[in-house]
């Protein structure tokens, strides 16, 4: 029955595909004739008569050449100065292009390309093709001129102390911000074009003798599968990846950094940079790095270990707060101590609803709130707030809607998903599930859900190696960097698993002494 | 694809059950005393004291017109009966599990509360370590009365019995101590006794005797002097005052700590008892300037005279009422079980008649910020 429909569906699209083609594709292994004239028509006929397609012809010397760019994407200044300037005072006629490139031009990046596939991808993505009358070869110009965001403070990750350079949607650009803070020959860069139609263009960016290279195979593998018709952020890349889809956990992270970037690379993992996205992807992930702050590194590391306990509790706190004051409040009174009890009981008394459907009602409230505060225009995001923040906090609570334990549980359990940004999207669900089990079975579905979701995450894997690393299974040099973060000098290895070849990270100094000594 | 049809039917598993046992906090009675009494026809009546929370945890303090609890009194058969008649009453469930003091009647003590107190030990929501009171006159009178800070009953009455381990003894019995009592080779025990103090306007409580037990009956009552002696044989003195000397010379001690122990000899097939009861004090009052002019000695010597004089009037007064509150009787089945095996039936006249050493040691360590009086005499 499904297999019918999908067959249908996919029927439909392929025709739908026929239907507009009636302008001529070009084939991947299409050669450029010798004729310009005719390469002329072909491209123009390709791209369909849009208008911001823009074809050239000079005659210069002896010879006739053509541009071919797109207008917008390319700097036309460059255009002027590298190309028609030369090109326009030509004496002698072009004999090969080799000739063309070697005398003529005096642009930085040229590339010679008999394809006319990969020409048509050289001006769709900036670039200036040239071809000359009677060569059956043109150079591709690098005079990409198009506006982008400069490098400032990201949105995310966002420190105290630390860098403030942030990723921005140029992929260039993001890789030569990873390559200023790892100057190292064997830092690899390699690239890849995904998407049909849209071309886009994706890195991996590892180092040679530190990294997995069977991880990179794998992750070159995953990448080089893709086959979708275009790709617009590094979130797509990140589903078409990730090991265990089904999950609620991430098996791939992210960030904005590009000091995080560097350190993962660092410690042996894949990043995975994508062409339009801020958002560097870095491979494999582990659940703790969801609690590991790139500020953690940059500050005293008692200060920092006490940040990791905060950020420990508060996902506690957010998964378990109310869900457990529903159990209490409708299974365990008991555990409740005598003057708790009676400021639950006052409050309960006068609401209409039973204690589980009030916090999902709050619940749900405060993801809407949430939802439309992210998604409106600032100027309006306030008005919600000030709505949200008196109907939600105070009249409810003052019109007996809701009691008011339960608003304060609500916010404490809101407050606290905004300490771990990584694991917020899992950690709503979860909210949901833990809900529903203590408001059915009370304490005891509190704990079949912990148990099921441990199961869950230690049969988990992020690319081979299990979610729960360093827990479980348990390794003490990696606890250094967990709920601790111990001195830097005690950090002497990367994290045991993402590096077969190259595990040491430094070797062990008494730094104390050598102090001593100096004074 | 087949895990996931099988979501759903799992689901349906989880709704199933609903929200089996579960009791919304709102339609709770919370349970503060839970009290019974013998009355003059035989049966049992049963006075649960609940709480009302929105009064209780009102912020702006309930006007003089609510109450901050709620009393149900039912007469029944038995206590069961009884309890579910409470339960009736209040249209409610009874939480139990937050009932913090078992309350009961005089005359149920008189006749035994073995057959009452049965029913709170199986009961699974009763806390272990709920206190006991016996009440000496009407329990609905007595659970009516609070005071200004502690406004429900129940919480003022474990308060008063909270301070008086403080300053006389630990004679608080929670049900777990109770249970353990009445496993007891001699069987006598004491329960804080708690009546309506006449004098006092507005009404108050107090806890001036203490009820004794033989098994699961009471058989009389002792005076708070008398306690005090019986707790310094039990080591639960952790605090208080000490008074020697007569009328305006006096000088008050006060305890710092106090150890009690208890040694049995029973060589030449007589049961001999040594007490030895270890003290640190402090010089609370001292007017006159006695520790300066009579010496440390003198003092300390009166002080010990004092402590060993209430602790034998404290043993003169069980061998009358023949209750062994003290607990000698364990001392020596410990010591030999099977001498003890023998003089076991014979006990309560054998108890009568021991004469136990008293040896008590104090040891003044500080007589506060004045090393003599501040006030000084005009020579005449």
């Amino acid at each position: 029955m499904l297999e019918k429909f999908v067959k249908k569906v996919t029927g439909y699209f392929t025709s739908h595909d026929h239907l507009n083609g009636k302008d001529i594709l070009i084939d991947d292994d299409v050669k450029m004739s010798k004729k310009l004239d005719k390469n002329i028509e072909i491209l123009k006929a390709s791209m369909g008569g849009s208008v911001d397609f823009i074809v050239r012809e000079i005659n210069s010397g002896d010879s006739k050449l053509a541009f071919f760019y797109i207008d917008g994407l390319i700097d036309s200044m460059k255009l002027e100065q590298n190309i028609l300037k030369p090109l326009l005072s030509l004496e002698n006629s072009i004999e090969s292009i080799e000739d063309l490139v070697r005398k003529y031009l005096p642009s930085s990046e040229i590339k010679i390309t008999e394809k006319l596939s990969e020409a048509c991808q050289g001006f769709l993505s900036g670039d200036t093709v040239i071809m000359v009358n009677g060569i059956s070869n043109s150079v591709i110009v690098n005079t990409k001129g198009y506006e982008t965001r400069s490098v400032n403070d990201p949105q995310t990750d966002s420190v105290i102390k630390g860098p403030r350079e942030g990723f921005i949607e140029n992929i260039r650009t993001n890789t030569a911000l990873i390559r200023r803070k790892i100057k190292d020959t064997s830092l690899r860069l390699e690239s890849f074009t995904v998407g049909e139609r849209s071309k886009t263009a994706v890195a991996i960016m590892y180092i040679k003798d530190v990294a997995n290279p069977e991880l990179i195979k794998k992750i070159r593998d995953k990448i080089n599968e893709i086959e979708v018709d275009a790709i617009y952020d590094s979130g797509y890349i990140q589903q078409y990846i990730e090991c265990n889809p089904g999950s609620l956990f991430d098996t791939v992270g992210y960030t904005e950094k590009p000091d995080i970037a560097a350190a993962k690379i660092m410690e042996g993992r894949v990043a995975i940079l994508v062409d339009g996205s801020p958002f560097v992807l870095t491979a494999p992930m582990l659940f703790i790095e969801s609690f590991q702050s790139p500020e953690d590194y940059y500050i005293h590391p008692a200060a920092a270990t006490s940040l990791r306990i905060v950020r420990f509790l508060s996902y506690f706190i957010s998964i378990l707060a109310l869900p457990l004051y529903v159990a209490i409040a409708t299974f365990h009174h008991e555990m409740a101590p005598l003057s708790l009890m009676y400021t639950m009981a006052a409050s309960e008394a006068d609401t209409p609803f039973p204690v589980v459907i009030e916090a999902v009602l709050m619940i749900i409230t405060f993801e809407i709130l949430k939802e439309s505060g992210v998604r409106l225009p600032k100027p309006v995001g306030q008005a919600v707030s000030i709505v949200g923040a008196l109907v939600i906090g105070e009249s409810a609570v003052t019109a007996g809607f809701i009691a008011a334990p339960m608003v304060i549980a609500v916010a404490i359990t809101a407050v606290s998903a905004f300490v771990i940004p990584t694991q917020a999207n899992a950690m709503v669900l979860l909210r949901y599930i833990m809900l529903f089990l203590s408001g059915t079975m009370g304490g005891f579905g509190i704990t079949i859900g912990i148990l099921f979701f441990l199961m869950h995450l230690t049969s988990l894997r992020s690319f081979g190696i299990p979610y729960l690393s360093s827990f479980a299974p348990y390794n003490t040099s990696d606890m250094k960097d967990t709920l601790i973060r111990a001195p830097l000098y005690t950090l002497l290895t990367r994290p045991s698993g993402l590096t077969r070849n190259n595990p040491r990270r430094q070797k062990f100094k008494k730094i104390w002494e050598n102090k001593n000594e100096k004074n | 694809m087949k895990k996931i049809k099988l979501i759903p039917f799992l689901l349906c598993f989880l709704l199933l059950s609903g929200c089996w046992s579960s009791r919304e906090i709102s339609r709770l009675s919370i349970v503060l005393g839970i009290g019974f009494e013998k009355t003059e026809d035989g049966n049992v009546e049963v006075i649960a004291q609940v709480a009302v929370p929105s009064n209780i945890s009102s912020k702006n303090g309930s006007s003089s017109g609510d109450k901050n609890f709620i009393n149900y009194v039912v007469k029944e058969e038995n206590i069961f009966d009884a309890v579910q008649g409470t339960t009736n009453k209040s249209a409610s469930k009874l939480s139990l599990s937050h009932n913090i003091l078992i309350l009961i009647g005089r005359k149920a003590a008189e006749d035994g509360i073995y057959k009452y107190m049965d029913f709170f030990i199986r009961e699974h929501e009763i806390r272990l370590n709920t206190p006991i009171v016996v009440v000496d006159g009407e329990m609905d009178e007595v659970l009516k009365i609070s005071s200004e800070i502690l406004k429900v009953p129940c919480e003022y009455i474990n308060t008063l019995i909270d301070i008086q381990g403080k300053s006389v003894g630990g004679g608080k019995v929670r049900l777990l101590d109770f249970m353990n009592h009445l496993q007891l080779e001699t069987c006598g025990y004491l329960l804080p006794m708690v009546r309506i103090d006449e004098k006092s306007d507005p009404p108050a409580l107090v806890l001036d005797q203490t009820a004794v037990f033989l098994s699961d009956k009471m058989v009389g009552t002792i005076t708070i002097d008398t306690f005090r002696g019986a707790m310094f044989v039990n080591d639960k003195v952790e605090g208080g005052a000490v008074i020697v000397g007569e009328d305006d010379k006096t000088i008050g001690f006060k305890l710092d700590s106090s150890k009690t122990k208890i040694s049995v000899n029973t060589d030449d097939d007589k049961v001999n008892i040594e007490i030895k009861i270890t003290t640190n004090v402090h010089v609370h009052i001292d007017s006159e300037n006695r520790i300066k002019t009579e010496g440390m000695d003198k003092t300390k010597k009166e002080l010990e005279d004092k402590i060993r004089e209430q602790v034998q009037n404290a043993i003169d007064i069980a061998k009358v009422q023949g209750v062994d509150f003290f607990h000698f009787g364990e001392e020596v089945y410990k010591k030999n079980p099977t001498y003890w095996k023998n003089i076991k039936n014979d006990w309560g006249e054998i108890f009568k008649g021991i004469q136990p050493t008293i040896k008590v040691e104090c040891k003044i360590e500080d007589i506060g910020l004045l090393l003599e009086t501040a006030l000084k005499k005009r020579e005449e």
